[in-house]
Order: C-alpha cells, then sequence, then structure tokens
C-alpha cells in the first residue's frame, strides 16, 4: 500500500507531459473583443500559439499586478520559445479600463501582453465562458468599485482550448513546465 | 579631558537607549510597495508590524505623502474568489507581530501622486490608537517570486507569504 501510495507520490512530482493536462471541455471558447492591437480581435488570432490568460482589473493594486508579473516571469523564462507564447490580460471594469489605458498598463508586463476590453455584457459573457467569478462592490473606500473576483491564469493549447488553471499558490516552475509541455507537443 | 569622557559616556548612553527603543516599542520590519506600471494610481504597501511594549494598541490610520488616500485592506477568500475589504484598524496586542503581506492584509494606496520607480523610497506615517506616531520609508520592488526565477529569490528568507 505504501509503495502504491509513493509511487502515485512519485509520479505527481514527476515532470508534466502534455498527456497529463487533459482538454477542459467545461470551460473556455473563441471571442472576439476590442484588443490593444486595434479594433476586434478574436482569441482565434492566436492559433498555433500557447496562451496564458488572464482575468483583472488595472485599479486593482495587490492581486493583480502580483499575478500578472507572474505571468511576467514565466514569459522571461520561456526565452528563445517566447514567441510561441500569447500572454493575455482580459479586463472586468470597461468603465476605467479602456484599450489605451490597458495598452498604457500591459506594456510594463511585457511588450507582447495583449488586452482586451468591451461591453459589460460582451465581457460578462467571456467571463462566464471561462467561469470567472467577477462581482462590483461599491464601497466606502476611495477607490471606488472593488471587485470580487478570482484571479487564475488558464493555459490553452495552440487550439485554443484549455488545458490548466494555475492559482497564486502554484510555483512559475510548474507554470513553465505546463507551458513547454505543450510546446514539445 | 573629563569633559571629553562626559561627552563620549552620554553618545554611549544614547546609542544604548537608542537600541533600547529598537527592542522595544512598536516596530515596523521589511516596508515595501509593490511596483506597478506608471499608469498605475494605485498599488500596495507590505510590512511586519510589532508592538514589543506591554501595553495593547491598534493601528488606526495610515497617511503618505505618495498618494492622496492610504486605506488599510484585507483579502477574504471564498469559493475561489478574493474579496478586497477595507478595515479601519488593526488589532496590536502586546509582544505581538502582524504581517501585511501580498494576497492578504495590506495597505492601499490611492490615487498615486507621481509613478513610483524601482528602489524609490516611500515615506509612510503609521498612526497608533495611543496617538504614537511612527514613520517609516518603504521601498519600492516587486515581490518574491515574481522576480526572475534565476534570481535572488531563493536566498531571500524575508517571510512575504507571497503563496495564499
Amino acid at each position: 500500500m505504501h509503495k502504491v501510495m509513493l509511487l502515485v507520490l512519485m509520479w505527481l512530482a514527476g515532470p508534466v507531459w502534455a498527456s497529463e493536462l487533459p482538454v477542459n471541455t467545461k470551460l473556455g471558447g473563441d471571442f472576439t473583443l476590442s484588443s490593444t492591437l486595434g479594433g476586434e480581435v478574436s482569441l482565434s488570432k492566436f492559433k498555433g500559439k500557447v496562451v496564458l490568460l488572464n482575468f483583472g482589473y488595472t485599479f486593482c493594486p495587490d492581486i493583480c499586478p502580483m499575478v500578472l508579473n507572474r505571468m511576467a516571469v514565466v514569459m522571461n523564462e520561456l526565452e528563445d520559445e517566447r514567441s510561441k507564447a500569447q500572454p493575455v490580460f482580459i479586463t472586468f471594469d470597461p468603465e476605467r479600463d479602456t484599450v489605451d489605458r490597458l495598452q498604457q498598463y500591459l506594456t510594463y508586463f511585457g511588450k507582447d501582453f495583449v488586452g482586451f476590453t468591451g461591453t459589460e455584457e460582451a465581457l460578462t459573457k467571456v467571463a462566464k465562458q471561462y467561469g470567472v467569478i467577477a462581482i462590483a462592490n461599491k464601497s466606502n473606500s476611495a477607490a471606488g468599485t472593488l471587485y470580487t473576483h478570482s484571479d487564475y491564469v488558464y493555459l490553452l493549447d495552440q487550439q485554443g482550448r484549455v488545458r490548466a488553471l494555475y492559482g497564486k499558490s502554484d510555483s512559475i516552475e510548474k507554470i513553465v513546465d505546463g507551458v513547454e509541455s505543450l510546446l514539445d507537443d | 579631558m573629563i569633559k571629553l569622557m562626559k561627552v563620549s559616556v552620554s553618545a554611549v548612553l544614547l546609542v544604548i537607549s537608542s537600541v533600547a527603543m529598537a527592542k522595544t516599542g512598536l516596530r515596523v520590519e521589511d516596508p515595501w510597495v509593490r511596483m506597478v506600471p506608471p499608469v498605475s494610481v494605485t498599488t500596495a504597501g507590505y510590512f511586519r508590524m510589532c508592538n514589543k511594549t506591554d501595553a495593547d494598541n491598534a493601528l488606526v490610520a495610515v497617511s503618505s505623502p505618495a498618494a492622496k488616500v492610504v486605506e488599510m485592506h484585507t483579502v477574504e477568500e471564498s469559493n475561489g474568489a478574493s474579496t478586497m475589504k477595507q478595515i479601519q484598524s488593526v488589532e496590536m496586542p502586546a509582544g505581538s507581530c502582524t504581517e501585511f503581506a501580498p494576497g492578504g492584509r495590506h495597505l492601499m494606496f490611492i490615487d498615486l501622486v507621481n509613478p513610483l520607480n524601482k528602489d524609490d523610497k516611500v515615506a509612510v506615517t503609521l498612526r497608533f490608537k495611543n496617538g504614537e506616531e511612527l514613520k517609516a520609508m518603504f521601498e519600492v520592488k516587486k515581490g518574491k517570486d515574481e522576480h526572475h526565477r534565476h534570481g535572488d529569490h531563493h536566498h531571500d528568507h524575508h517571510k512575504h507569504h507571497e503563496h495564499h
């Protein structure tokens, strides 16, 4: 029994192969939104690339820049293979996050970061596709509207299918391994 | 000669008393502010606050010339989603330390006066329930685990509690 447990643990701790990242059939899908690339752009534009996708808002002081910094580190780790991956950020705060603002904000994390915004209706639809929680809370804080939100980084394969979700406690190495396993596919 | 000795004795006493104050009293450890894009009007501040006195106290207000408003916020997690909530005070029981860390309790700087650059020092004033005020210089930098993997974070044993 202990031997089996040990084998399972060794398997869990071993390198990640793409086959270990099953296609998530419940989440994901294509969308078309206003993009920092100019005009309306679809996710399917990045077909052939591995996509790291995150939802947030630029007014967020703590968690969103932390997660985007982590995405930036992952991208840097890819080195020569960087161009085969696409970092994407979708806001759920269209009132404050215009395309221009997203452009200025995301450049800091990497010139290849692409931002999306849209109407509240369109963004809600995309958030729902990906199972994102984003609830606006009017607060007494001087910051105005703050969001209750999830903060996963979604790993999409070259066909735009969701292959993994990474939380804040996942190591950078684990995310890099996930991206590289798809690139090796 | 005697005069000189008197001066040096008082200098020694002064050093001793300032060390004593640092070992007791209210202390701020590892204060830093998150580096954010220049377009950002908000950021977060983190530190460890220790109350090495015999009396209970509480942190009741924070201000800084770097932002119009500085608030204290906490993050509550439930069902995979985080909610930031403003808090009015943080209890500091006698002899205890309290963390302000990424993904948890933090200072929120709202309406930054100027963009913050790496290694800038931000002056912050902390005000306590007993009327005492403490000034600390917060360093602008990236969080642990947000650096390049080959960076220095393996040698960094400061507890920033990046993982939640």
